[in-house]
């Protein structure tokens, strides 16, 4: 679609600095000014796209200031019993102002001064007796690696065996709910009118001031391959505080449909459990979010909440292509221990960044340590660890999310989102930035370890829908089952291998 | 197996033929509840570890000492499973079991009228078949495995040609199974596919 000169040269970072101009409502307010719209446009296959640039690493995007966490607040859960006088006493002691107490959330949010160091405001605030915890607020983001549109086949399926696997179960029911907890998806028709202020941004000294758009009407529409309005349940947006948890990235679509884009429809392509419900669950803000200023960031805090909401709103698994690098996050922990006493399997993204240091990724280094809560890593078309997946002791169970650097680009995950040239209109520079549009979809290869959880979460949705209920049962059955890879036995690269759908699914005869 | 079992028989049989001794032959018929010594794992699969086994087969001998070669049957339906932690979850997909094991059994009748008890023991060899949904043929599993079993019971006769009897009879095939990393029995580390079987049994003969 774009010249790959031109792609090269607008190697565009969106950095969302510097939103100069008021927005037409208050924070978190958006205006949905019409659920009719015309259904979304289809694009089909993009294999005659140049490559597109590589897309702003999410933390600087998100953090609007560069930084990994945000500024002005920290979380901090109080033991059981703590009075409320005590409470403001203790954080009184780090100079703070004001305390909320979010819902879906056990802990609260302790507003400090802009000015203030956040992680050392929480460990002084962890030294308070009556408190268990406090952290700063850090920013999440997705788990993939976008990159050339070019479409072969989806070699992933095939290679966990999954054609045989689906004969044993053709894709769940619609009894198992499973909850994307990401950017949101592409699940509904609507248009949102709202002015669209200039901003700043760009890649490292190369940054731009993008003009306003003014008011606009932005139009939404459902991915036509995930299905009809009645499939997704419960949506929430944790980004916008509100029911409409709309995708502005593309990165949650692309994940739900390897989960559960309808199958043998003649349409697109297929999905691991295609006949499951969706819950869209945002807890990850996108450039468009921070740009049409959204009220929160997909802190730890908000991803807490989001899962938190999952879990008590019905959902059995969770996926989770989402994380980030940096201190642990004992909330995040507490919340992963509660979706797996309720009965929620969760399946994260292990990480992206083995050649930036290979970093521990949170949350998905709690995985080893709470049985339902699995980590996983990115196998290539050559069934080799990818290049960009994260490794180590917490790493679990492997599974297809692409090497385009091995395989080219038929060697990404292949699944339809929204055409991206209609979405980073500011790839291309301020001369050529327009309005975006989420109403026209393509099927992209993505490559990274968020590909590679939504096969795990899948195959999490049709071990439940087959029997096994529990979900550290689950865990068990994956990894029972799973191909061994790399060294023998559990290593770091692989975890307890590759997954094996349809010997989990089969499970145990009397000899054999 | 079976020419060891033919030349076996023939031993048997020819042996009091040549002492001049009388030679019946008798047909019989037998239903009865066997209940299997891989207790944990043929309840995971079939819901139960036991079960009703029906068969037959022929008697040779004189008036205490004989060799019956018989067979019985047990089948039942149940579902593949997965077990963690003690507890199992059986999941959607058909599993049959299908035990069918041959005993050829050396006896001796501690009495010869009216009410005669009798012990006997000897080889047995099982036939044991798991077959499942969506299956490839390497997946099944069609095996024949050794034992021994021993007996005892008692019949009494009804007519001139027509005798009941009961029984009792416990089996032992051990390493049978429960060696393969996809088998309920590795988990519960239950190798054995004999069990006790308890029997009711019509004699036809003299």
């Amino acid at each position: 679609m774009f010249g790959s000169k031109t792609a090269g040269v607008l190697a565009i970072v969106a950095l969302a600095i510097g939103v100069v101009a008021a927005q037409d409502a208050a924070p978190g307010f958006r205006t949905f000014i019409s659920d009719l719209t015309p259904p979304g446009i289809d694009n089909g296959l993009r294999d005659k796209d140049a490559p597109r640039p590589p897309r702003p690493y999410p933390t600087d995007v998100s953090s609007r200031d560069g930084m990994p966490y945000l500024r002005g607040s920290i979380a901090v859960k109080f033991r059981a019993g703590t009075a409320p006088a005590a409470q403001r006493i203790m954080i009184d002691r780090v100079g703070a102002s004001a305390m909320d107490a979010p819902s879906f959330a056990d802990f609260n949010i302790v507003t400090i001064d802009d000015t203030a160091d956040p992680e050392a405001a929480a460990a002084a605030l962890a030294q308070q007796p009556d408190v268990e915890y406090a952290q700063a607020r850090y920013i999440m983001h997705p788990m993939f690696v976008p990159n050339d549109p070019l479409y072969v086949q989806q070699w992933n399926f095939p290679a966990i065996d999954m054609e045989r696997a689906w004969d044993l179960n053709p894709g769940a029911t619609s009894s198992i709910v499973v909850a994307v907890i990401d950017s949101g998806v592409a699940y509904r028709n609507m248009v949102l009118r709202r002015n669209v202020p200039s901003w700043r941004g760009g890649t490292g000294t190369a940054v731009f001031t993008f003009p306003a758009l003014g008011v606009i009407d932005i139009p939404f529409a459902a991915a036509p391959d995930l299905g009809s309005p009645d499939r997704f349940v419960a949506p929430r947006d944790f980004i916008w505080n509100d029911t409409d948890p709309v995708d502005m990235d593309g990165h949650g679509t692309h994940v739900t449909g390897t989960i559960g884009q309808l199958t043998n429809n003649s349409v697109g392509v297929a999905g691991m459990a295609f006949n499951v419900r969706i819950m869209p669950v945002k807890v990850i803000d996108s450039l468009w979010d921070d740009i049409l200023g959204s009220p929160f960031q997909g802190t730890d805090d908000v991803v807490a909440r989001g899962v938190r909401y999952a879990v008590d709103n019905g959902a059995k698994v969770l996926n989770m292509s989402i994380g980030r690098s940096g201190p642990p996050s004992p909330l995040l922990q507490e919340v992963l221990i509660y979706a797996t006493q309720h009965g929620a399997f969760v399946s994260i993204a292990a990480g992206n960044d083995f050649e930036q240091g290979n970093p521990t990724e949170w949350p998905a280094a709690y995985a080893n340590s709470i049985q339902g809560v699995v980590a996983v890593g990115a196998i290539g078309r050559d069934r080799l660890r990818a290049y960009y997946s994260t490794t180590g002791s917490y790493l679990e169970l492997a599974a297809p999310g692409g090497n385009q650097r091995s395989g080219g680009t038929s060697g990404g995950i292949f699944q339809q989102t929204y055409d991206l040239g209609f979405v980073e209109t500011y790839a291309f520079g301020p001369a050529r930035y327009t309005a975006p549009r989420f109403d026209v979809f393509a099927y992209l290869p993505f490559q990274g370890t968020s590909m590679a959880a939504p096969h795990v979460s899948g195959l999490a949705a049709l071990l439940m829908q087959q029997g096994i209920t529990s979900p550290a049962a689950v865990e068990a059955a994956m990894e029972k089952f799973a191909t061994d890879l790399g060294p023998a036995g559990r290593d770091d690269q692989y975890g307890f291998g590759l997954i094996n759908p349809r010997a989990a699914l089969r499970g145990l005869g009397l000899a054999q | 197996m079976t020419r060891a079992a033919i030349a076996t028989l023939a031993f048997v049989l020819l042996l009091p033929a040549a002492s001049g001794a009388q030679v019946s032959v008798r047909g019989f018929g037998d239903f009865g509840f066997t209940v299997f010594n891989a207790t944990q794992s043929f309840k995971a699969i079939l819901g139960k570890s036991s079960g009703p086994v029906f068969g037959g087969g022929v008697e040779f001998g004189e008036k205490r000492f004989f060799v019956s070669l018989g067979a019985q049957r047990f089948r039942r339906d149940g579902h593949r499973v997965f077990v963690f932690d003690n507890q199992v979850f059986p999941l959607n997909v058909k599993d049959t079991i299908t035990v069918t094991p041959v005993d050829l059994t050396f006896g001796y009748r501690l009495r010869s009228r009216g009410l005669v008890p009798y012990v006997g023991g000897g080889p047995t060899w099982y036939r044991f078949v798991e077959t499942s949904e969506h299956a490839t043929e390497t997946e099944d599993v069609k095996e024949t495995h050794t034992g021994y079993h021993l007996l005892a019971g008692a019949e009494v006769p009804l007519r001139r040609w027509l005798a009941a009897g009961v029984d009792a009879q416990w089996a032992d095939a051990r390493n049978a199974f429960g060696d393969s990393p996809t088998s309920v029995a590795a988990v519960y580390d239950e190798h054995d596919l004999g069990g006790f079987t308890l029997r009711a049994r019509i004699i036809v003969g003299r």
